[in-house]
């Protein structure tokens, strides 16, 4: 009997419970947010055109992480070209092995090894190797001329950031 | 005890079970449910107004709609074949490259097959090709193009530095660089990129605009002059088949 009254009692203090408190601070946090939200429509679209930005800027960090900056690596190749060297020919192609075929013109078989060594230390290239090399003489008004051609590979598609190396 | 008060008390204490399950059971269940709705509304209401400040800061933010119209330029919303060869053309003619014939292939649909081509010519210098093209793994669509110009090769280099700046997002993916007859040639392919809409999820996190944002788009550069229709004057010829 004890045991029936106090469930009937739990049970009465709950609903009331349910009533009086917890029922009327849901309804009222609800009415809250109806109204942050009928003053959150104003802002529209400013919301569409911030969340547009940021689709955008995370879209270009991932498309320029793919992008080669071709600007920074013709400009490392140009400081590794020896002062006797001339480039005739440059083919550059990202879905190919290899990425480039280069094709000079020099006086020495010794200025083609200093251009492939210099290549071979740049932090652009890698698997730098020196194709083929034919000699042209010349006559009595001009020089012997090497022709030669070099193969090699990108490592990286723009230079190192400070951060970048740190983390190395 | 004997074996008829255990059955009584037994029976007594599935009987007050059964009443106290019955009973008290939805009652629990309607004020934890209750309780749990209020916690989870509690947090809307906080996101909300979070939501709130948020977009009354960028209100403040005057460069919001200027941002948001070169944020489009720069990954735009449908291909723009048109504009991206304005931009090459005239990132080349300020790199003082020479730019002459521009042609632009531009594949509307790829399921229906649509498809338009076409071309202007300036000077015999150059040629420029567009072409549109499937989407990329990320989901975002390319227009690929081809590019030919005649200069000097620093100024090449000052054209392609251009191109990593450039309002619209360019990405090069192969070159011919070759000395012809005392001129030097560069032919280029390359792509740009477009997608439609916004396919970032519209929450909190979301809508707040940071610093590298703004400086990211606030230091792109525009190159070419957009067609702007309404502006734009000399339209309609008597004879369009007379020289001009």
């Amino acid at each position: 009997m004890v045991a029936v009254i106090l469930i009937a009692t739990l049970g009465l203090i709950l609903s009331s419970l349910k009533t009086n408190l917890l029922q009327p601070s849901l309804d009222n946090i609800k009415t809250e947010i109806d109204q942050a939200n009928t003053g959150l429509s104003s802002y529209e679209k400013l919301e569409e055109e911030a969340l547009f930005l940021n689709d955008r800027a995370k879209l270009a960090k991932e498309l320029e992480s793919q992008k080669a900056y071709w600007s920074q690596i013709l400009q490392d190749l140009i400081n590794s070209v020896p002062q006797e060297v001339q480039v005739t020919n440059l083919t550059a192609d990202l879905s190919k092995t290899p990425n480039f075929v280069l094709q000079g013109n020099t006086n020495s078989e010794r200025e083609v090894i200093k251009f492939k060594e210099k290549l071979d230390k740049s932090d652009f290239f890698k698997d730098v190797a020196f194709k083929s090399a034919t000699t042209d003489e010349g006559t009595d008004t001009t020089a012997k001329t090497l022709k030669f051609s070099l193969e090699f590979n990108l490592e990286q598609k723009q230079a190192k950031t400070s951060t970048d190396k740190e983390v190395k | 005890m004997n074996k008829t008060s255990w059955i009584f008390v037994i029976v007594t204490t599935v009987i007050i079970g059964l009443i106290g399950f019955f009973y008290l059971r939805p009652i629990v269940a309607s004020c934890l449910q209750i309780y749990l709705n209020t916690q989870t509304a509690k947090k809307d209401l906080t996101d909300a107004s979070k939501k709130k400040e948020v977009l009354e800061n960028l209100t403040k933010n005057n460069q919001l709609t200027n941002l948001y119209d070169i944020a489009s330029k720069y990954i735009p919303e449908s291909s723009n074949s048109g504009e991206l060869v304005i931009e090459l053309t005239a990132m080349a003619t300020q790199s003082n490259l020479s730019v002459g014939q521009v042609s632009l292939e531009d594949k509307k649909d790829t399921k229906t097959g649509g498809e338009e081509t076409s071309g202007t010519s300036t000077d015999n210098k150059a040629e420029t090709n567009a072409t549109s093209s499937a989407s990329s793994p990320s989901g975002t669509n390319e227009v690929n193009f081809s590019l030919k110009v005649n200069g000097t090769f620093p100024d090449f280099v000052n054209f392609l530095k251009n191109t990593e700046t450039s309002s619209r997002l360019i990405s090069i993916t192969s070159m011919i660089l070759a000395q012809e007859q005392d001129k030097f040639t560069a032919q280029l392919v390359g792509k740009a990129f477009w997608q439609k809409g916004a396919s970032l999820e519209n929450i909190l996190a979301n809508i707040e605009i940071s610093q590298e944002t703004i400086n990211k788009f606030q230091n792109l550069k525009t190159y070419g002059t957009p067609i702007n229709l309404p502006t734009e004057s000399g339209f309609g010829r008597t004879d369009p088949f007379v020289g001009y």
